[in-house]
């Protein structure tokens, strides 16, 4: 069987579809926040978050709660939020915070799973969380319909308040001078980039989360100089590499999140040569 | 090149060399015997058959039958359905195990397709229901992981010393069939084929 037949006979299972459809979303979200995050030099916050997110799961799956997200997702929205809102006058600040966060909650969630687990296989259930190799091929009707919802949300919020994500991810001290509510705005993206990270973890991993966040952007700002390029480029960027990791993952057999990851640092590469290459023509 | 460079030179050389052999023995010796998860687990599944052994009298002759060599596997020449709809051994790693895992969360969907399967062979003699179970093992991609799935071969009056060695590679060709036992869903596949692989 050539590779088109063999995915066209892939493509009829229901879980398959499902699969790239909450790929394409969870892409598509993550590299829109990526942009603001990239930009607010808050790049690390992603896998910050997602190592929350595994600590969380961790207490999620010894409690034996079936909808994970109940748990997951309030957890990591609170991580967010106290990461993001602390401000300038914070005794411990920004990267420090986050590594310490980090590093805090993925010990915890190892140490709860092995002490308290029961399940046989805890290093398969760690290692497929960590790296999502193929628990974006398991997704259940409601983990479809939760990721459907967050995309929609995000994705919404990102076009209707553009102008104000915009003034507040540029200059923060000056939208505040102008009457915005910086805090708020600051709320709603630690709320979001919290979501995606969630319902991305099915898809990458906790551990390779970030760059579904890092590269669409870094790669998109290469080539393009306006925040309205950067922000619709990196959004074609990571749906396309989305896309295009999970098919080749399938037809390979190769793990989900890992070939993801590499096409996101291929296209980064790619887009550096394109960089060159017009440095180059302009010298 | 001064003196101190080249005692500083000598020191690092010695400690790059001499450091590995630091590793006590007890942890060469762990990592000389080192399984790998495949072995293990088929250690366990037929350690886990041996102690599940009890009354069932043809288990018991398949015991004293399996200390002497046990003819080659032959099995079915050939599977008795015209049209496969989920063929498992085309398939590759990743969907192998979502296809299972989707079969085993969603059975209604699959009921009555003929699916086809390749694995180690295993069997194990549950008590409280006095059966033998027949089943083939798929692991995930990252083989850590593993799921059985069920088959019955033929009308299932198939003498347990017709069936391979335990960890015998074999393709199954069946229809697909949840059923109930108690108040727990299982879900097998009825009159297969069995096939050496």
């Amino acid at each position: 069987m050539n590779p088109i037949e063999q995915l066209v006979t892939y493509l009829s299972y229901p879980f398959v579809v499902n699969a790239l459809l909450v790929g394409v979303l969870v892409a598509l979200c993550a590299s829109l926040l990526g942009t603001t995050l990239v930009m607010k030099r808050l790049s690390f916050i992603g896998d910050g978050l997602s190592h929350v997110a595994f600590g969380a799961y961790a207490v999620a799956a010894v409690a034996g709660i079936t909808h994970d997200m109940l748990i997951i997702a309030p957890m990591t929205v609170i991580a967010a939020v106290l990461l993001l809102k602390r401000g300038q006058s914070a005794k411990v600040k920004g990267d420090a915070a986050i590594t310490m966060m980090a590093v805090t909650a993925l010990a915890a969630g190892y140490l709860i799973m092995n002490v308290f687990g029961t399940r046989s296989n805890v290093s398969g259930d760690v290692c497929s969380t960590l790296f999502g190799s193929t628990s974006v091929l398991t997704l259940t009707p409601f983990d479809v319909a939760v990721c459907a919802v967050m995309s929609v949300i995000v994705v919404s919020c990102f076009v209707l308040l553009y102008n104000r994500v915009f003034a507040v991810t540029f200059d923060e001290a000056f939208a505040q001078a102008s009457g915005l509510p910086v805090g708020r705005y600051n709320l709603a993206i630690a709320v979001m980039i919290a979501l995606v990270i969630v319902v991305g973890m099915n898809l990458v991993g906790a551990l390779l989360l970030s760059a579904l966040v890092v590269f669409p952007a870094l790669a998109a700002m290469r080539v393009c100089r306006t925040f309205r390029n950067v922000t619709i480029v990196a959004a074609c960027i990571g749906v396309a590499c989305a896309l295009v990791g999970m098919l080749a993952s399938i037809l390979a057999g190769t793990p989900v999140g890992s070939t993801i990851v590499m096409c996101d640092a291929l296209a980064f590469g790619l887009f550096c040569l394109i960089e060159r290459a017009r440095e180059g023509r302009g010298a | 090149m001064s003196v101190q460079k080249l005692v500083f030179g000598a020191v690092l050389v010695v400690a790059l060399v001499g450091l590995p052999g630091c590793a006590g023995n007890d942890r060469r010796d762990a990592l000389s015997t080192q399984q790998g998860v495949a072995e293990v687990l088929q250690q366990q599944t037929e350690a886990q058959d041996a102690q599940g052994q009890a009354t069932g009298q043809e288990y018991a002759d398949a015991q004293q039958q399996s200390e002497t060599p046990k003819k080659e596997f032959v099995g079915d020449a050939a599977p008795a359905f015209e049209q496969v709809d989920i063929d498992l051994t085309s398939m590759n790693a990743d969907m192998v195990y979502a296809t299972v895992y989707d079969m085993m969360a969603n059975p209604a969907a699959y009921e009555g397709k003929t699916v086809r399967m390749t694995g180690p062979y295993y069997y194990t003699y549950y008590e409280p229901t006095a059966a033998i179970y027949y089943y083939v093992l798929i692991k995930d991609a990252m083989a850590c992981c593993s799921q059985g799935l069920e088959f019955v071969w033929g009308d299932g009056s198939h003498a347990l010393d017709e069936y391979p060695e335990n960890g015998t590679e074999v393709i199954v060709t069946g229809t697909f069939k949840p059923y109930r036992e108690g108040e727990t869903l299982y879900v097998h596949l009825v009159g297969a084929s069995l096939e050496a692989a």
